[in-house]
C-alpha cells in the first residue's frame, strides 16, 4: 500500500520528478567520477605493473626506473646474486638506449629495450613472431608506419651515437619481426626491442655487462616485501622498488588530482542531499492536508514518514542507475583528454570503474537520499491533526 | 445498566491564537450511550468541532477527562492515540479526504491495510462495506470521477473499516445539496439502527433531527436547549 | 607563449572540468528554483481567484526569482573568492611557488552572476508560467 501510495504520488507530479531524477543523476554522475578519479590512477599503474607479474624492479640506487640514464654494473654478478635466493623465481635484466633506424630513404630515431626473450616483460607479441635471432629487431605498429616498411625488411640499425666524433659505435643489418605492443609505452611513440646481447654489442665499452633495470618475479606465495628487502641489503648499489612503493611515489605526485576528486565528490553527494530535500518538503508542505486526515484514521507516524521517504529513495535511486551511464560516459571523454599526458604509459587510465568503490557511493547517495527526507517527512507527520484539518481543503 | 461508551468530565480546551487565548471548551461533561446517536448543536465558534476533536482523540484537553469504553484517552501518548484512532473511532469530515491518488476501494482499503489486515480479507471487506453505502458498482472510481454525496459515501465506509466502536462525522453533510444530503441523512440512520454508536457534529437541521438526542453548546459549553 | 605539452593537458582536463561544473550547477538550479516556485502553486491559485492577471503573477514571481538569483550570486561570488585565495594559500605553499592555482577575474565574475540570473530567471519564468496557465482550482486539488 506504501509503495502504491509512493508511486502514484510521483507520478502524480510528473515533470517536477524528471526534474529531480535528472538534479540527482548529474550529482551520481560527477559523485562516480570523483571516486573512479581519485582511484583509477594507482589501480591502473597497479595493474599495469603487475600485468607481467613481476612484483620487484631494480633500478641504479637513488633512480626510478629509466628516470635517468644511470645503469647497473654487473649483471653476471647480480643475476648470480639473486638467484641465491629461492623466492626469486625469475629475473629480467633490460637495458635501454636509442637507435637510429635507416630503411629505404627513411630516417627514424627511436627508444629500445635490450631484452631476454624468454622472460621479458615490456612488451606483448601481437604476431605471434618475437626477437628470437640475434639479427632481428621487433618494432610498433606506429614505428613501423614511420619507417614504411613491413615485416622480414632488413634495415639499418645504428646505435651508441657519440656527439664528439658524430660518429656510431655499432651499425647492423637487422631483420624487422613483430609487430609488438609495449606495455608501458606512451601514445605515438616509436619503440623497438632486441636481443640485449645485439644491443651490448652495439653499444659500445659503456653498456657492456650492465642493464638499466632488472624485473622480478617472486615465486607464488612469497612476500614481495621481503625479497625487496633482503635485495636492498644484498645489493647496495640498487634501488629495489616494490609495486608498494612505486605506487605510493606515484600518489604522491598526483596527489593534487585525488584531492580534487575529494572536494568535487563531497560538493556533489551534497547537492545531491539538497534536490532530494527540497524535494521532499515540497511535496510534504503541499500534502499536509492528505497527511493529517491519514494520521487522523489511524495511520501511524511511522507509516507516514516511512511513504514520503520511500519516494525520495525512488528519486535518489532511478537518479543513481542514470548516473551510472552517465558518468561512465563522462569518464570515458575526460580519461580521453588526461591520457594524452606526455611520456604517460598508453595503459595508465585516470578514471578507472572499479565496482566496489562505485556501489559504495551510489549506495552513499541513496542513503543520503532516505536521510534527507525523514527530517521533512518527520515534522509534517508531527503537526497538530486537527490544525491541519481545518487549514487544509481538498476538494 | 451498562456504563457509557463516551464519558467526559469537566474537559476544558483553550489554545493560543496570535497574542490572545482562546478558550473553546470551558467544562463540558458528557456521556454518550452504546447505540446512541447524538447531534451536537450550536451556533458557529461555539466549540463543537472542538469537543468532536476531544471524543475522536484527535486532539487533547487541556484538562478534565475523557473516557471510551472505559479508556482513559486524554492523556495517551501520539503512539497509543493513533492506534486507537484506528480500532476504535471512525471519522467522517466534512470535506470528505479521501486520498485522490487511490480509487474508492482502496481507500476504505487503507485503514485495514495499517491494521495490518491481509490483502484479501481486506478487499472482500472493503467491497462489502462499499456495497452497505450503495456503492457497489463504483469501487475502482477515483475521487475525482465521483459525486459528492458517492465520496461522502466512501468516506464514510472507510470509517467503519475497522469495525469501530464509535462513528464521528463533522458536519457530512456541509458540503452537499439537500437531495443528496438526504441520502447521507438515512445511510446513518441505518447505520445506527445496525448498531452503530455516532455522534454528529451539524448545523444541518433534518441531520439533527433525524438523531436520538440533540445536545446544544455555546460558548464553548453544554447548555440546555 | 610556449606552454609544454603537460600543462595543455593539465588545463584542457580543468577546461572539462569546469565545462561539467558549470552545466551540472545550471541543472541543479533549475531543479530547487521549478520546485520552490512550484510549492508556491496555492498562492498562485488565491492570487487568480481574486482576479490578478496572469501576466501580474508572473511578473511578481519573475521579480522574485531574479532577487534570488542576484542575492545568491553576489553570495557565490564571495565565496568563490574566499575559496580561491584559501585554494592559492594552500598550493602555494605545498608546491613552494608562488604561482596562482586560481584567480578571480572581472570577466570570471561577470559570466557566473549572468549565467544564474538567465537561469535563475529562465526557471522562474517556465514554472510561473505554467501554473498561471492552469486553472486555479485545479491548482488546489492537486
Amino acid at each position: 500500500m506504501r509503495t502504491a501510495l509512493a508511486q502514484a504520488s510521483l507520478i502524480r507530479h510528473r515533470s517536477r520528478t524528471l526534474l529531480a531524477v535528472l538534479g540527482v543523476a548529474i550529482a551520481a554522475a560527477m559523485l562516480l567520477d570523483m571516486v573512479m578519479l581519485a582511484t583509477g590512477m594507482r589501480e591502473s599503474f597497479r595493474e599495469l605493473l603487475l600485468s607481467r607479474g613481476f612484483e620487484v624492479r631494480l633500478a641504479p640506487k637513488g633512480t626510478l626506473p629509466f628516470d635517468t640514464d644511470a645503469t647497473i654494473p654487473g649483471v653476471k654478478a647480480v643475476t648470480a646474486v639473486l638467484r641465491s635466493n629461492p623466492d626469486i623465481r625469475e629475473i629480467s635484466a633490460v637495458m635501454g638506449g636509442s637507435i637510429h633506424i635507416q630503411a629505404g630513404d627513411r630516417d627514424v630515431s627511436s627508444a629500445v629495450l635490450g631484452i631476454d626473450p624468454s622472460v621479458q616483460g615490456d612488451y606483448v607479441s601481437l604476431s605471434g613472431r618475437d626477437v628470437k635471432s640475434a639479427d632481428a629487431i621487433a618494432v610498433n605498429d606506429y614505428l613501423l608506419g614511420k619507417l614504411g616498411a613491413r615485416i622480414g625488411d632488413t634495415v639499418n640499425v645504428a646505435s651508441g651515437y657519440d656527439p664528439q666524433t658524430r660518429t656510431y659505435t655499432g651499425q647492423r643489418k637487422l631483420v624487422i619481426t613483430g609487430p609488438v605492443k609495449f606495455i608501458y609505452g606512451a601514445k605515438d611513440q616509436a619503440g623497438a626491442a632486441m636481443r640485449r646481447e645485439t644491443l651490448e654489442a652495439m653499444s659500445g665499452p659503456e653498456k657492456r655487462d650492465r642493464a638499466s633495470l632488472f624485473m622480478i618475479r617472486v615465486r607464488k606465495g612469497a612476500d614481495a616485501e621481503r625479497v625487496r628487502d633482503w635485495i636492498e641489503t644484498q645489493l647496495p648499489n640498487v634501488t629495489a622498488i616494490s609495486v608498494a612503493t612505486a605506487i605510493a611515489q606515484v600518489d604522491q605526485r598526483l596527489s593534487y588530482f585525488r584531492q580534487l576528486a575529494f572536494i568535487l565528490g563531497a560538493v556533489s553527494l551534497f547537492v545531491g542531499f539538497l534536490l532530494v530535500t527540497t524535494l521532499v518538503t515540497v511535496s510534504v508542505n503541499e500534502r499536509a492536508g492528505e497527511i493529517a486526515v491519514m494520521r487522523a484514521i489511524g495511520v501511524s507516524k511511522t507509516h507516514v514518514v516511512q511513504q514520503i521517504v520511500i519516494e525520495g529513495v525512488a528519486i535518489s535511486v532511478a537518479g543513481a542507475v542514470l548516473g551510472l551511464g552517465l558518468g561512465l560516459v563522462t569518464a570515458r571523454y575526460l580519461n580521453a583528454i588526461l591520457s594524452s599526458f606526455p611520456g604517460l604509459p598508453m595503459a595508465i587510465d585516470f578514471f578507472l570503474f572499479q565496482p566496489r568503490a562505485a556501489w559504495s557511493a551510489l549506495g552513499l547517495l541513496i542513503a543520503s537520499g532516505i536521510a534527507s527526507g525523514v527530517y521533512p517527512a518527520w515534522r509534517a507527520a508531527s503537526l497538530p491533526i486537527a490544525e491541519s484539518l481545518r487549514r487544509e481543503a481538498i476538494a | 445498566m451498562s456504563s457509557p461508551i463516551v464519558s467526559l468530565r469537566d474537559v476544558r480546551r483553550d489554545y493560543a491564537l496570535g497574542a490572545e487565548r482562546v478558550h473553546a471548551l470551558q467544562g463540558v461533561t458528557l456521556d454518550v450511550e452504546r447505540g446512541d446517536y447524538v447531534a451536537i448543536v450550536g451556533p458557529s465558534g461555539c466549540g463543537k468541532s472542538t469537543l468532536l476533536n476531544m471524543i475522536g482523540v484527535i486532539d487533547q484537553p487541556t484538562s478534565g477527562t475523557v473516557e471510551i469504553a472505559g479508556k482513559r484517552v486524554d492523556a495517551m501518548s501520539d503512539r497509543e492515540a493513533t492506534s486507537f484512532r484506528l480500532h476504535n473511532i471512525g471519522f467522517v469530515f466534512q470535506r470528505f479526504y479521501l486520498m485522490p491518488i487511490l480509487s474508492a476501494v482502496e481507500n476504505v482499503a487503507l485503514p485495514m491495510a495499517e491494521a495490518k489486515v491481509s490483502r484479501k480479507e481486506r478487499e472482500e471487506k472493503a467491497a462489502e462495506l462499499l456495497a452497505y453505502v450503495g456503492l457497489a458498482n463504483r469501487e475502482r472510481h477515483r475521487p475525482s470521477q465521483l459525486s459528492g454525496g458517492e465520496q461522502q459515501r466512501v468516506a464514510i465506509a472507510r470509517a467503519l473499516a475497522n469495525g469501530p466502536t464509535l462513528l464521528l462525522a463533522d458536519e457530512p453533510t456541509g458540503e452537499l445539496d439537500a437531495s443528496t444530503g438526504v441520502q447521507i441523512i438515512s445511510l446513518f440512520q441505518r447505520l445506527n439502527v445496525d448498531g452503530t454508536t455516532i455522534v454528529v457534529v451539524t448545523h444541518d437541521e433534518d441531520l439533527a433531527s433525524a438523531a436520538r438526542r440533540k445536545v446544544h453548546m455555546r460558548d464553548g459549553r453544554v447548555v440546555d436547549a | 607563449m610556449e606552454t609544454s605539452r603537460t600543462f595543455q593537458v593539465v588545463s584542457r582536463f580543468h577546461r572539462a572540468i569546469g565545462v561539467i561544473t558549470i552545466v551540472a550547477s545550471s541543472v541543479f538550479l533549475l531543479c530547487i528554483m521549478v520546485l520552490k516556485v512550484d510549492e508556491r502553486r496555492r498562492d498562485i491559485a488565491a492570487l487568480r481567484l481574486m482576479g490578478i492577471s496572469r501576466s501580474s503573477v508572473v511578473r511578481t514571481i519573475v521579480i522574485e526569482s531574479a532577487l534570488v538569483a542576484v542575492l545568491g550570486s553576489v553570495l557565490g561570488v564571495a565565496l568563490g573568492w574566499v575559496t580561491s585565495l584559501f585554494v592559492n594559500w594552500h598550493y602555494q605553499a605545498l608546491y613552494r611557488t608562488p604561482l596562482e592555482f586560481s584567480i578571480v577575474t572581472a570577466p570570471v565574475v561577470v559570466f557566473a552572476v549572468s549565467l544564474s540570473l538567465v537561469l535563475g530567471i529562465g526557471a522562474g519564468l517556465l514554472a510561473s508560467v505554467r501554473l498561471a496557465r492552469t486553472p486555479p482550482l485545479q491548482l488546489f486539488g492537486r
